[in-house]
């Protein structure tokens, strides 16, 4: 049985008086790929904000490799690595710039540093790219230096949030690639999407989150069985119809 | 420490960028461009030793007109003069003075020199030839009045000279030998007031206008990096890293301090040459020794003071700018959310141009005190008159609203208000 490396119990986040996130519970284990479905404004992105530090929850507790997100708050930067939804990245830097200014954020030793920046150079497949500006990039290009810069130091947790939104086929389909091979470094994976078909290729488990609230969680096998459906959109369909 | 430095020198990579770094150096350039076609010392001609023209109409018959036409020659103006008759057109003899770029028509009416004799104040008309409405224009200008008063001075001379022939007309216009001296606190020296005032107003002049430049690009550039994080949705992942939040903060004033004085360093430059087109060399006299002796030379220490006072400001402008820099939703939001900041810079600059702090009423003083902007430029005035310990309070001063403002920003940025200021505003 693989350990709980990510444990999230009784999340809730409010904005004044709008609760956005009300109380959810989750686990993602070592080497997982773990998934936050829902439609716009469920709280996904919200949730996972707050796993990447970003926000502070309003109660419950969150245990990250036994770190407590609140009291050790360095120490689980130390260990995550966030990829916001349409983030961006200094347009004025090259490509190779903006991996070494990563890499030295993220890591102490000049030795895993380089390291770290050979690994995300191999990852991107830019080659000669690279020396260019980040301004000159295409949208695919810049979200391929952004998941390597995202994985490059390895952290124990990928936090990624609509990793193919707005991606084109190709792009998309490499991304995807990409998180899939993460399990083999031994990074795991929480992630959000609106894409069924994404989240039955990529992910280990689902939680469908609807008005800030988990509806279910499970296998994508287990959750068609549940709701005796052929794909994941019309479990996603029922499951929101149910509980509303 | 490492990390800081590496976001140091990330945030000066991101300001030096060639949009921001060639309009700076295009503009040292353009300033000495234009330093050479405002060559003032050519145009005016004072130093060249080039002669003043008038365009002379006399249409007086008497003595004292054709004496005052020969003093003037003898005076170093040039006379054209307009014999006979007159045109009936008296813009043909206007046409004939630009022809002939004189500065003005003098024309002297029919009885002057008997009508001065009766001191019946005989009229004379001056017509100044406007071109336009330049500093150079203004200038000749004060060379009309020039001739106004070397017009009245010959004729004092000349009558005097006719009526009390035994006594010098020179003694009788000016019989005192006039020693200026000017007090400034307990030093004293032997100079005019005027010659102080134009040392002081020189220094008056370009000192603020650096000062006001070092603040608002400072500022401007803080602000802007921040909200270009955002725009850029970057600020995510940077606030997400194992970074200090503090080392963010602190990377960001100091990158935009330092690129802001070097910038301003730039400007000065160029606005250097733009002046010394004008004959205002400002490091000119400072070795004056009256001008020393009255302690309005500013000295190392006071410079010291005024760079300590300025450094201080920049950082108050910076901890400010950095909070609305959160605020503005872009970078075009910058502008909006730094307008109040930049009009609080301005004010103090715009008081303490035109009136001395000290004539204020008692509130009005201690509103300029609180201002931490107001502190170098009221730094300038202390050190010329010595008052050296009213710029170290205000440098404590500085120092205390610096710290209040950065714990401030450092807990906006600590917490997840960084992000949810934005949220909140866009809500509502």
């Amino acid at each position: 049985m693989k350990k709980n490396l990510l444990n999230v119990r009784k999340l809730v986040k409010k904005y004044g008086e709008f609760r956005a996130v009300k109380g959810i519970s989750f686990e993602v284990s070592e080497g997982e790929v773990f998934a936050l479905v829902g439609p716009n404004g469920a709280g996904k992105s919200t949730t996972l904000k707050t796993l990447a530090t970003i926000l502070s929850m309003t109660s419950g507790k969150v245990l990250l490799d036994g770190f407590d997100l609140v009291k050790d708050e360095y120490e689980v930067r130390e260990r995550i690595s966030y990829l916001p939804e349409e983030a961006g990245a200094y347009k004025n830097l090259t490509g190779i710039d903006y991996l070494r200014f990563m890499a030295d954020l993220a890591l102490d030793d000049r030795k895993l540093i380089a390291e770290a920046v050979e690994f995300a150079v191999e990852i991107t497949a830019l080659g000669k790219r690279l020396e260019d500006k980040i301004k000159t990039y295409s949208k695919g290009m810049t979200r391929k230096l952004l998941l390597a810069r995202t994985i490059m130091s390895r952290p124990k947790l990928a936090i990624l949030d609509e990793p193919t939104s707005g991606l084109d086929v190709i792009n998309a389909f490499e991304i995807r690639k990409i998180i899939r091979e993460l399990v083999n470094e031994g990074i795991s994976v929480i992630l959000s999407s609106h894409n069924m078909l994404e989240v039955e290729f990529l992910c280990d488990r689902m939680a469908i989150i609807n008005e800030g609230e988990i509806i279910v969680s499970g296998t994508a096998a287990a959750l068609k069985k549940k709701y005796k459906s052929h794909n994941l959109e019309e479990v996603f369909v029922k499951a929101v119809k149910i509980k509303n | 420490m490492r990390k800081f430095f590496v976001l140091l020198k990330k945030e000066i990579k991101e300001l030096l960028t060639p949009v921001m770094v060639v309009p700076f150096a295009l503009m040292v350039g353009v300033f000495a461009l234009m330093g050479q076609f405002v060559d003032l010392d050519e145009i005016v001609g004072e130093e060249a030793g080039e002669t003043f023209k008038i365009v002379w109409i006399n249409e007086d018959a008497g003595s004292l007109s054709k004496r005052l036409f020969l003093d003037l020659e003898k005076q170093g103006f040039e006379i054209l003069e307009i014999k006979g008759e007159l045109p009936a057109d008296f813009f043909e003899v206007v046409k004939f003075a630009r022809e002939n770029e004189a500065l003005a028509i003098v024309k002297v009416p029919p009885k002057f020199s008997t009508n001065l004799r009766l001191m019946k104040f005989p009229k004379v008309e001056i017509y100044n030839l406007v071109k336009d409405f330049s500093i150079i224009s203004s200038i000749n200008s004060g060379k009309v009045d020039v001739l106004k008063s070397v017009l009245g001075d010959v004729l004092s001379a000349l009558l005097i000279s006719e009526r009390l022939s035994s006594l010098n007309p020179e003694f009788l216009k000016n019989p005192i030998n006039a020693e200026d001296h000017v007090i400034i606190g307990n030093k004293h020296a032997k100079i005019s007031f005027n010659e102080v005032m134009i040392f002081v107003q020189s220094q008056n002049t370009v000192v603020p206008i650096l000062l006001i430049l070092v603040i608002i690009i400072a500022a401007q550039m803080v602000a802007v990096a921040v909200a270009s994080e955002k725009e850029n949705k970057t600020f995510e992942i940077l606030l997400s890293s194992p970074v200090n939040r503090k080392s963010i903060v602190f990377a960001k004033i100091l990158a935009a301090a330092l690129v802001a004085f070097l910038f301003s360093g730039f400007y000065m430059v160029g606005f250097n040459f733009y002046m010394s087109g004008f004959g205002m060399d400002f490091s000119a006299g400072a070795g004056q020794g009256a001008l020393v002796d009255l302690g309005v030379v500013i000295q190392p220490f006071g410079y010291l003071l005024i760079a300590g006072s300025l450094f201080l400001a920049t950082l108050c402008a910076l901890a400010i700018a950095i909070i609305l820099g959160i605020l503005a939703e872009d970078v075009k939001g910058v502008q909006m959310v730094t307008t109040p900041l930049i009009i609080l810079i301005i004010i103090p600059y715009m008081i303490t141009l035109f009136v001395d702090v000290n004539s204020l009423s008692l509130w009005a003083k201690y509103l300029i005190y609180a201002i931490p902007f107001s502190h170098p430029f009221l730094a300038l005035t202390d050190a010329m008159t010595g008052k050296e310990n009213l710029i170290i309070y205000g440098l404590f001063y500085q120092g205390a609203v610096f710290l209040l403002l950065i714990v401030f920003a450092s807990k906006i940025f600590t917490s997840d208000k960084v992000l949810t200021i934005k949220l909140k505003w866009g809500k509502k």
